[in-house]
């Protein structure tokens, strides 16, 4: 193991349980073990997948957030009895591995509970709420401090709770905690004074108008967090360990409003100074540990950071409330192994908790400790398949009903949370098999392939594998783009695959006899509108960022046709990395307006272009495009806007090779426009049955 | 009574049958040979309403398991 690394594997304690090394897993949505929104059950996927990661050696293992009240049925957690005969032999299996693990319990989402259009339907409406609420009760799973404006849902408010509704609460976490340390569990974890959940709005003055003895003072806006300590203490035993999920700032500056990185603002959450008299009180009660990040709802790109935000963008603030407290604490939010080694060494930080790393690869810990870490496929922070919560202006949440019952999952490695569905299988009978095009599908289709024991080529028509990849990997905080272009490429020789660069195939019977099947990978090519005068003259993304024309110097306003994912991140890094002036025009209602990509990525983008001032024209397109202008039209009339260029941002469309037949299949772009998700997720479903 | 015997037999079959059924669509030669027959794009679309339909099948029995002693 690389030195570096070493005070990352050393042991620590939570109360009186020591935790063998520094690396804690954060609770991920969906990971969990006694099932996600539905009736809670002991759930065999997430059994599988905690365990095989306790095995890969986290030290802590941390299961995703598990309401203390089902929202699908509404049993109370402690009450499924079969659920914890099951549980003890599995903690006996767990401990073998000598990880331990702490079951994180949530005391609701409020406000921020993600509804669908059909839940905010039932939580508007009374009559309708009270019909469902024996199934689901919206307006409970819903309910917070006090009556405030849902984050997801327009004109839907959240009731407050009752002061018997929160200590029945109270009581419950207390009883569940007892069940699950008679089952062999080590801790718990609450969550969460953290995000924007439930607990976290009852802490937060601007969200807490309460004036009973749950509101008012911070000591008051901390009870129900203080009094759920002390309910598990009771019935527990002191001795137990509690951990609360933790955010020092909100770093939010109003619904629905989040701050950038490098933004000076008025808190409209939790400050720091706040913060620092909140974590004495939390420890005081009796909180053992503290997990701790930054954000909420409202500024979501803190706590679930896309690549657009640095790297241990949460590390400062956590370090500066450790000054405060005496109990250990852990730092999340895209934190690198390296830094945290290096803070944990000089003693300015206990843990490190790391979540999505651990969905991507499975191995990563040991990979580590075995000094093969170029070998670590990297997370890209997506989010298309851990955590893909979309949501743009007037809609609910927009999330598939399939990607709602199993968050957890990875774009770049099927088999997480679906270990049955998608695995590597020995095929019986070796296939010679031709790949044409070296994008992200067909690399992740010459693995499986190869991994399955089959011969697969790939032909690329340039001399550099990626694709259309490339390009999107181009832009300058992109890191993890490109790290992940150089892991495949390192695959690729690493299962010595072999790759004919610069052969272009467009007719596939000229290696039809040569290969038993033939995979076509050739992805998309850029949209065309040619109703638009002048359309002809306007930039691709390749042209943009490939071949570097984002850095001229003559290139300096750019408006970008469509407002899409990939004009918004060029635009961003245009505005904030080259300082240049883009424009964005979009036909819809509001920027990044896709189904499957995160809000975490998407507002940070649209609140990106508010404070960068990008002008941004919505329900409105451009007409005609000429030397140094473009006609853009919006609903109040038509101007001219000089520009240095017009990027064409209107989406790409399939380019495939060849008709399709039983020995010739497709993946990738060239299927349908996807994301990273769905390229890498069809080339397992194609070449898992070759 | 005949009448209800041959009922009974014939959920019994019934059930017998999609046991299997179910079963044997789980074996990997069964799956590629499926992925044959229908083609690559009608396989992935059924697998994925197939999968979904059995985590929505699984809340009332899950349900229903919490309820036992």
């Amino acid at each position: 193991m690389n030195p570096k690394y070493e005070p990352l594997f050393t042991p620590f304690k939570i109360g009186e349980v020591e935790i063998p090394n520094r690396i804690v897993q954060c609770s991920m949505g969906g990971t969990t073990l006694f099932g996600w929104l539905e009736p809670s059950h002991f759930d065999l996927e997430g059994a599988d997948f905690l365990l095989k990661r306790a095995k890969d050696g986290v030290g802590l293992v941390l299961p995703g957030m598990q309401v203390i009240r089902d929202t699908m049925g509404r049993k109370w957690l402690d009450s499924n009895r079969q659920m914890y005969r099951v549980l003890k032999p599995y903690m006996d299996e767990y401990h073998k591995t000598g990880g331990k693990l702490f079951i994180q319990l949530a005391g609701g989402f409020g406000r921020s509970m993600a509804v669908t259009p059909w839940m905010a339907a039932l939580g508007r409406n009374d009559l309708l709420n009270k019909l469902a609420s024996p199934i689901v009760d919206v307006q409970y799973a819903c309910a917070s401090a006090s009556a405030t404006p849902n984050r997801w849902a327009d004109n839907l408010t959240s009731r407050p709770f009752t002061v018997e509704e929160i200590q029945e609460m109270v009581w419950h976490f207390g009883a569940t905690a007892k069940k699950l340390r008679e089952a062999g569990v080590d801790g718990v974890e609450i969550h969460a004074v953290h995000e924007g959940y439930n607990l976290d709005q009852f802490a937060i003055a601007n969200m807490n108008f309460r004036t009973d003895q749950y509101g008012g003072s911070l000591e008051n806006r901390l009870r129900f967090a203080t009094e759920i300590v002390q309910s598990i203490h009771e019935q527990a035993g002191d001795d137990f360990p509690v951990s609360l999920r933790y955010s020092v700032r909100s770093c939010t500056k109003g619904w629905r409003k989040g701050a950038m990185p490098y933004e000076e603002f008025e808190e409209f959450g939790r400050d720091l100074a706040e913060s620092e008299k909140a974590v004495k009180i939390l420890q005081d009660a009796g909180y053992a540990f503290l997990n701790c990040d930054n954000g909420t709802y409202d500024a979501w790109y803190w706590a679930h950071p896309p690549q657009y935000m640095p790297d241990n963008c949460n590390l400062a603030d956590v370090e500066h409330i450790r000054k405060f407290i005496d109990i250990p604490v852990a730092c999340a939010g895209r934190m690198d192994p390296v830094k945290a080694a290096e803070e944990i060494a000089a003693g300015r930080l206990d843990a490190v908790a790391i979540a999505r790393q651990n969905l991507v690869d499975e191995h990563w810990v040991t990979k580590i400790k075995e000094g093969r870490e170029d070998e670590i496929r990297p997370c890209i922070r997506c989010h298309n398949g851990c955590f893909n919560f979309s949501k743009a202006a007037g809609t609910e949440n927009m999330q598939s009903l399939g990607d709602s019952l199993h968050l957890g999952r990875c774009a770049l490695n099927p088999p997480t949370m679906q270990h049955n569905r998608y695995k590597i299988v020995p095929t019986k009978n070796p296939k010679k098999v031709a790949i044409i095009g070296g994008g992200v599908g067909g690399m992740e289709s010459a693995l499986v392939l190869k991994k399955r024991g089959h011969n697969p080529v790939i032909f690329e028509k340039t001399g550099e594998l990626g694709g259309l990849f490339l390009t999107a990997s181009a832009m300058t905080f992109k890191e993890n783009d490109k790290d992940l272009l150089r892991w495949y490429k390192d695959e690729l020789k690493r299962y010595n695959i072999e790759v004919r660069f610069n052969t272009e195939v467009n007719d596939l019977g000229t290696i039809r006899r040569q290969f038993d099947d033939i995979i076509v990978a050739t992805g998309s090519v850029p949209r065309s509108m040619p109703q638009i005068k002048g359309f002809e003259k306007t930039m691709n993304f390749t042209e943009l960022l490939k071949d570097g024309k984002i850095a001229d110097e003559n290139l300096k306003t750019v408006v970008f046709l469509g407002g899409g994912q990939s004009s918004c991140e060029a635009a961003y890094d245009m505005v904030y990395n080259f300082k240049k002036n883009p424009i964005i025009v979009e036909y819809g209602n509001d920027l990044v307006a896709a189904q499957a990509t995160c809000l975490a990525n998407t507002s940070f983008l649209r609140d990106a272009m508010e404070y960068h001032k990008v002008p941004v024209y919505l329900h409105s397109t451009i007409t005609e495009i000429g030397d140094g202008y473009c006609m853009i039209k919006t609903p109040d009339g038509t101007f001219k806007q000089e520009c240095d260029a017009v990027v064409n941002g209107i989406g790409f469309v399939p380019a495939p090779v060849g008709e399709k037949s039983a020995h010739v299949h497709r993946v990738g772009d060239c299927v349908a426009i996807g994301n990273l998700r769905t390229v890498v997720w069809r080339a397992w479903d194609v070449c898992m049955r070759i | 009574m005949k009448k209800a015997a041959k009922k009974l037999l014939f959920l019994v079959c019934f059930g017998g049958f999609a046991y299997l059924a179910g079963k044997l669509v789980q074996k990997d030669e069964v799956k590629q040979k499926l992925f044959q027959l229908m083609g690559e794009d009608a396989y992935i679309a059924v697998q994925d309403k197939v999968y979904l339909l059995g985590d929505l099948l699984m809340w009332p029995v899950d349900f229903v398991r919490a309820l036992l002693p």
